[in-house]
């Protein structure tokens, strides 16, 4: 998991559940930062349409 | 246009936002004995803040993004850039009870990287960075001003959701939204930045749907406190429904974000309405909105029904947004 991971115990850290899994995206192993712990919200609809207000984006979580 | 009537708002929870303070908290204990930051002032400072936010102390989003700046220059193994991450976070300690501030993208509010900085948390794969512009110069007093009037309007008519807006969100950061592919976005919430709201004034919204999305908003931020060391489902990322809420189709985590949101919106709207202050043309439109979300939510309720592979914290919490918004329309 983390280089550190003799030192760090990831069941600690945000973004985890107890066990140590990723909750929120690829928090710490991914290599693409754009997407690392970003439980992202994003509200999206077609330009003009009247939709209600935002809407949701969060990750699909990377279990385990 | 029939209105949704029903039982729709309980107290707020004192402890509201305060989970996933709590388990940052003891993320930075864990930090600082670990001893990976190889400096002991460093561990101290961390220490220190872990215990302030323990007794009921915030920590502003620039500080979350610290946080995780920091875990990632650990996992990088850039001990340089994980110690000035740590020392930065310190810096934005905030006291147990803030008002939210609005601070809109524009040079006078954000220098050049805090600005590159903030696109880079907010941004996804469907909210590019480049859809996330500055607010001009002669429409950042009037962006304020209708920020202003509709935290008025939720303060004075929906007391509740106010009181739980507060213990969410510190930052509401107004933008010029760029329409991608057809698509714009009304506004978006980060574990990155927790606490902060990113928000597209180039929509035309009446002053109750200004409020309305911000407690949208800040309810993603809710959701993410409440389930802050456990999963709530269970499907996989792959599977993919229909959202009650976007036109693009959702996994499981979405759908489900998208109905306990829906649920506070509901209980926003249905306080207006009862409230004896609220004006009647706004309690027209709250109704009419009432219904809307009613419906929305029961749609995306039946999927997490058929669908959804719950936890028992998962469960739980959905059960809570089911209370708040009555099935039938009467």
């Amino acid at each position: 998991m983390m280089s550190n991971e003799k030192k760090l115990d990831t069941g600690k850290l945000l973004g985890f559940d107890r066990d140590g899994n990723c909750m929120w995206g690829e928090i710490i192993e991914g290599d693409d930062k754009s997407s690392a712990i970003s439980a992202l919200t994003g509200a999206v609809k077609p330009a003009g349409a009247v939709k209600p207000a935002g809407a949701v984006k969060p990750v699909g979580g990377v279990k385990g | 246009m029939k209105s949704a009537r029903g039982p729709v708002h309980s107290s707020p929870q004192i402890d509201v936002g305060r989970g996933i303070v709590l388990r940052l908290a003891e993320s930075l204990g864990h930090i600082a004995q670990s001893g990976v930051l190889k400096n002991n002032d460093l561990q101290d400072t961390l220490t220190s803040l872990g215990g302030s936010l323990e007794n009921g102390a915030r920590l502003h989003p620039e500080g979350f993004a610290c946080y995780f700046a920091m875990l990632r220059a650990l996992n990088d193994n850039q001990l340089s850039a994980a110690q000035t991450a740590a020392q930065a976070m310190a810096t934005y300690e905030l006291p147990g009870k803030v008002v939210p501030t609005i601070r809109p993208l524009h040079d006078t509010f954000f220098l050049p990287e805090q600005a590159q900085q903030m696109r880079a948390h907010f941004a996804s794969d469907s909210l590019l960075s480049r859809q996330i512009n500055p607010v001009p110069t002669a429409s950042v007093e009037l962006f304020q001003d209708r920020l202003k009037e509709a935290l008025e309007l939720l303060a004075n008519l929906a007391p509740y959701s106010h009181a739980t807006f507060t213990n969410i969100t510190t930052e509401i950061i107004p933008v010029i939204g760029q329409s991608h592919n057809g698509m714009t976005f009304d506004g978006c919430s980060s574990v990155e930045r927790w606490g902060a709201i990113l928000i597209n004034m180039q929509l035309d919204r009446t002053a109750l749907v200004l409020a309305e999305t911000l407690v949208h908003e800040s309810c993603h931020s809710l959701l993410f406190d409440l389930a802050n060391d456990s999963y709530l489902t269970l499907n996989p990322a792959d599977e993919l429904y229909q959202s009650p809420l976007r036109i693009d189709p959702r996994p499981i985590d979405g759908i489900y974000h998208a109905v306990f949101v829906l649920s506070h919106m509901y209980r926003f709207l249905a306080e207006v309405a009862q409230n004896p202050e609220t004006p009647n043309d706004m309690r027209q439109e709250a109704n009419t909105l009432m219904f809307t979300r009613q419906q929305a939510f029961n749609d995306g309720y039946g999927v997490l029904s058929d669908h959804a592979q719950l936890t028992p914290a998962g469960q739980e919490i959905l059960n809570s947004a089911r209370a708040r918004v009555p099935e039938s329309v009467s």
